[in-house]
């Protein structure tokens, strides 16, 4: 075959132009650190690339939710925790106050207690966060969630929950509102509250008070009345629905609750029981304030007392389950958070690594390639010179 | 012995010619589309020579083939440049689309994890006009590609226009030579030079005439140049005032673009269907969808000062261009009636007298359109909305592109960043003293224009399976149940009781509800496109991988169009190029026979010479 002169021209140039093109192409990866410069370099690793940076942007908004949310629901659980040690410490000063070598000194100094550590509760409701929003309130997080108003204290919050993702299709509430926490708590003992008659005359006060069937308790309002050594209930009809002996200690029980009795009734005393109505901790608090602040004077004042301490006792108890409720939600929710944290850190780094062997170039890889280019190059030049370098007319001088 | 001095002189004369040519080979061995030449020589019937032709060395089929070649590689090579410029505008870090979407949402999270902060709400709007400035940039990137590629039609049917006079000039002198005793090489040279030109702008075929002229076709089978006449290609605007200059011919100005297929004129109109349409119909589709999507979102909260949002972006409309034959006068306005639904296609709408009919472009399949076109009853089809203005005649019809040029449009319509609905229009609670069910969730806003959404309501179960609603009626109802009314849904926690109450009302202005800025921030995940299936940032990187794919394969076309171009160049090197040692070794050939030749000369004078003086001696 004949070989024309200029071919031999555009043969080593249209190869050193191929040479320094990879070279070019190597050394934009080296310099950028990328294997890929545009989606045409390899439009599927670029797309698996593309949704990698999306899934990382998730994962580092999740991440930001889960602190955000740690750092409010842990401000909630200090507030939680203050909040059950109060009712805790008001639980205590009843039971002082419910013994009967109380002087009435003694019991003015527990009232003021008491009505310390209702204006410490009031305060833990209304906690705010770094930022001055209440912790408590709901959505409405600018408003004052609980004052105390003439007939105690109100709820100016509301009860929407701020749900913060933390992964796909999974989100956490980063607070509790005020509502749930202190104003949905029940009278007596969350089911039916006993209250003595108040021309109650015998000494007889509750010893016990349980649901044994709440299927068979219909809400309604009831009477036990004693007369001669007997007890007899009656309902709201006054009809008779159950009667016996009155035994100290012993239970009553009809519609599936069971109450008993100590001490001795007098003729014709009487205890209503009735549904558990709503009643917020601050009322109980200020009744029990109120109860202690006005200690009986006589032996069937004392059984009076007793009935309403171990009421509000039993709601104060309440409460307190209620707070440790929620705190344990709220706990719940922290492990929760922990657990994500640390998920989503493995899902980052591990997203983190996919995206670098997409992606990042392996220097050691474009390095040697770029030496074995360079010899390459080298080598073209030289035969290209050498090739040049015979010529015919060289020889014809 | 006069035999032998003509002989020697014939032979002088040839070697001459032929020492001729070798210089004229040695000296245009670096000349584009020169032929290597070789004197033919002939026994004259006396014993001389005679330089019969002096002979160009080509093969005619090797040149057909360069001319495909050409053809082919400008095509690809034009499309490939264009590609490669999109993808790196889509590709790119700061030019793509990818970075300014995920901040838009990674701002909307922001804001739903602290809805009240005017920090956060200041950062979604930053973040809303960095998108809509990319999606403008975008586009104008496209649109400023779309005038570089008339331009660069305009050039190419100028070399055309030129190219081809001047091959008919070349015809012209080239046929007045026909049957002389030495074929004109130069000319030949030039013309074949010239057309290899004309094949690479546009794609040719050619066919040699009798008189040694050769006729040019475009490969629609256009005539550009027929003996020594010429038929000119211009451009003229396209039918549907999209902008586009389309490729025309001869003096009515005839428009033959649907039938160019190669060259640089193929390769640019390859661009305009192939990358340019499908690259700014997605990134329409987006820029429709996301406004959209945000915007209705926006539309089922309540803002920062207690009212329902109102639009983030401004509406986005479709395009609907007229031809410019129509007679009537009537427009046509594109809405998008469901995101969902759109399709990467373009129709042609016709008003054929009575009714109007839809086609797709591409297939020329007709598409059903439902409604009458009016503004209570527009068009709908394929997700797009038709609404027709004005009186139409018969024959009308406007080129439908229903995204092609929405990018442009994404604009930030607020600057208020109170505007952002983050919170829930309504606000719901659950009885203080409810002993079933203690707490209350929003489902969903299903209707958030119901006049009626944020009234008060009040719903009090008499029972656990029946409510009244502000205290009257009675719906029956069971645990887990959705309760819906007035445009919201609702589900009690658990199974209420008897005496359970649960409150919905308006939500407060400056709430820290986030319900809605969640909803906001999960559209990036959220399938919206194609029927549902497709989320925002999926169909942007759908785009990217789509144009790269483009790209990459046309790059390797486009490199093995040139390796094959490059071997047919070298094969005809080797018929028609020079080699220096050749030209050196027939260098030293004649002028040994030159040489040899005026020895002859010399030899038949001293022949004669001996001849003379032996006369004169007797």
């Amino acid at each position: 075959m004949r070989i024309s002169t200029n071919s031999t021209t555009d043969l080593a140039v249209a190869s050193i132009n191929q040479q320094q093109t990879a070279m070019a192409k190597l050394q934009a990866q080296i310099s950028s650190g990328q294997k890929l410069q545009t989606a045409a370099d390899d439009p599927a690793a670029w797309a698996q690339g593309m949704s990698l940076d999306q899934q990382i942007a998730n994962i580092n908004t999740y991440t930001a939710n889960v602190s955000t949310a740690q750092q409010r629901l842990g401000m909630e659980e200090n507030a939680l925790a203050s909040s059950s040690n109060v009712l805790q410490s008001i639980s205590e000063l009843a039971i002082q106050a419910n013994t009967a070598t109380q002087s009435p000194q003694s019991l003015q100094a527990i009232a003021s207690q008491m009505q310390q550590y209702y204006e410490q509760l009031l305060s833990y409701g209304n906690a705010q966060d770094g930022e001055g929003r209440y912790l408590f309130a709901g959505s409405n997080s600018t408003s004052l969630p609980f004052t105390q108003g003439s007939s105690g204290v109100n709820y100016n919050g509301d009860q929407n929950a701020r749900l913060l993702a933390i992964g796909p299709n999974r989100s956490v509430a980063d607070s509790d509102n005020g509502a749930s926490l202190f104003m949905t708590n029940r009278s007596g003992n969350g089911t039916f509250e006993l209250s003595a008659a108040a021309a109650n005359t015998g000494t007889a006060q509750p010893a016990t008070s349980q649901v044994l069937d709440p299927g068979l308790w219909d809400g309604g309002s009831y009477s036990i009345s004693f007369s001669g050594g007997n007890y007899q209930v009656t309902d709201s009809s006054n009809n008779v629905i159950g009667s016996g002996a009155y035994v100290p200690g012993n239970g009553i029980r009809f519609r599936g609750i069971e109450v008993s009795f100590s001490g001795q009734p007098a003729d014709g005393d009487s205890f209503s029981v009735g549904a558990s109505q709503q009643k917020d901790v601050f009322k109980t608090i200020s009744d029990l304030i109120g109860l202690v602040r006005n200690p009986p004077a006589t032996a069937a004042g004392r059984a009076q007392f007793q009935t309403r301490m171990q009421g509000l006792q039993a709601e104060l108890s309440n409460g307190l389950d209620q707070v440790v409720n929620v705190r344990g939600t709220v706990g719940a929710r922290l492990a929760a958070l922990d657990d994500a944290s640390n998920s989503l850190g493995s899902q980052l780094v591990s997203a983190k690594s996919t995206l670098s062997d997409v992606r990042d170039v392996d220097l050691a890889q474009a390095s040697t390639e770029l030496n074995q280019r360079t010899v390459t190059l080298q080598a073209v030049q030289l035969a290209y010179a050498k090739v040049q370098g015979l010529s015919l007319f060289q020889y014809l001088r | 012995m006069s035999d032998m001095m003509t002989t020697g002189v014939s032979a002088l004369q040839a070697f001459r010619q032929a020492l001729n040519t070798v210089s004229s080979n040695i000296s245009n061995s670096s000349t584009p589309g020169y032929s290597r030449e070789t004197t033919a020589l002939q026994t004259t019937p006396s014993g001389g020579v005679l330089v019969q032709q002096t002979n160009r060395m080509t093969d005619a089929i090797l040149f057909q083939r360069s001319l495909g070649d050409n053809a082919s590689y400008s095509r690809l090579d034009t499309f490939q440049q264009l590609a490669s410029q999109i993808d790196g505008l889509t590709s790119g870090s700061t030019t793509g689309l990818g970075g300014p979407l995920q901040n838009f949402f990674t701002a909307l999270n922001g804001l739903a994890s602290d809805p009240q902060s005017t920090a956060n709400r200041q950062a979604v709007l930053a973040a809303a006009n960095g998108l809509s400035d990319q999606f403008g940039s975008l586009q104008s990137q496209m649109s400023g590609m779309e005038s570089n590629i008339n331009d660069q039609l305009t050039q190419a049917v100028s070399q055309i226009n030129q190219a081809a006079s001047s091959i008919a000039d070349l015809n012209n002198r080239i046929a007045l030579s026909n049957g002389g005793p030495q074929a004109p090489n130069a000319l030949l040279d030039q013309r074949d030079a010239l057309v290899k030109q004309l094949a690479s702008n546009i794609g040719i075929t050619t066919v040699k005439q009798d008189d040694g002229s050769i006729n040019i076709f475009t490969a629609g089978g256009q005539a550009l140049v027929l003996g020594s006449n010429t038929q000119k290609l211009s451009l003229v605007p396209g039918d549907y005032g999209t902008g586009r200059q389309e490729v025309a011919i001869g003096d009515k100005a005839i428009n033959v673009n649907s039938q160019i297929s190669g060259g640089v004129v193929g390769g640019l109109l390859d661009a305009r269907s192939q990358l340019l349409d499908p690259a700014e119909t997605a990134l329409g589709t987006l820029a429709v969808t996301l406004t959209q999507a945000v915007n209705q979102q926006n539309a089922q909260g309540v803002d920062q000062n207690g009212a329902m949002g109102a639009n983030i972006f401004a509406p986005i409309s479709g395009s609907a261009l007229p031809s410019s034959r129509n007679a009537g006068s009537a427009g046509v306005s594109v809405g998008f009636a469901d995101v969902g639904q759109l399709t990467n296609a373009s129709y042609r709408l016709n008003y054929d007298g009575s009714s109007w009919h839809l086609t797709d472009v591409s297939s020329g399949a007709a598409v059903p359109m439902t409604g009458a076109g009016t503004a209570a009853s527009p068009f709908v089809a394929a997700g797009i909305s038709l609404q027709i203005s004005g009186a139409a005649s018969a024959g009308d019809s406007y080129l439908v592109k229903p995204t092609a040029y929405a990018a442009a449009q994404v604009q930030v319509t607020t600057q208020d960043p109170a505007k952002i609905a983050a919170a829930l229009p309504i606000s719901v609670s659950s009885g203080l003293g409810n002993t079933g069910s203690t707490s209350v969730a929003v489902n969903a806003i299903g209707n958030a224009a119901d006049p009626d959404l944020r009234s008060p309501v009040t719903i009090l179960f008499s029972s656990p399976s029946t409510y009244s609603i502000n205290g009257s009626g009675s719906y029956a109802y069971s645990a887990g149940q959705a309760i819906s009314l007035n445009g919201w849904s609702i589900t009690p926690a658990g199974a209420p009781a008897a005496g359970d109450s649960f409150q919905v009302g308006p939500m407060s202005a400056n709430s820290g509800d986030n319900g809605n800025a969640v909803l906001l921030a999960g559209l990036s995940s959220k399938g919206v496109l194609n029927g549902g299936n497709t989320s925002l940032s999926a169909a942007n990187t759908a785009m990217v991988s789509q144009i790269g794919s483009i790209a990459q394969l046309a790059s390797a076309r486009s490199d093995a169009a040139q390796a094959i171009q490059q071997q047919t160049q070298k094969d005809s090197d080797a018929v028609s190029g020079v080699n220096l040692d050749e030209e050196a070794a027939d260098l030293v050939r004649y002028q040994q026979a030159y040489q040899a030749a005026a020895q002859v000369i010399s030899t038949a004078q001293n022949l004669f010479q001996t001849l003379l003086s032996a006369a004169r001696g007797t």
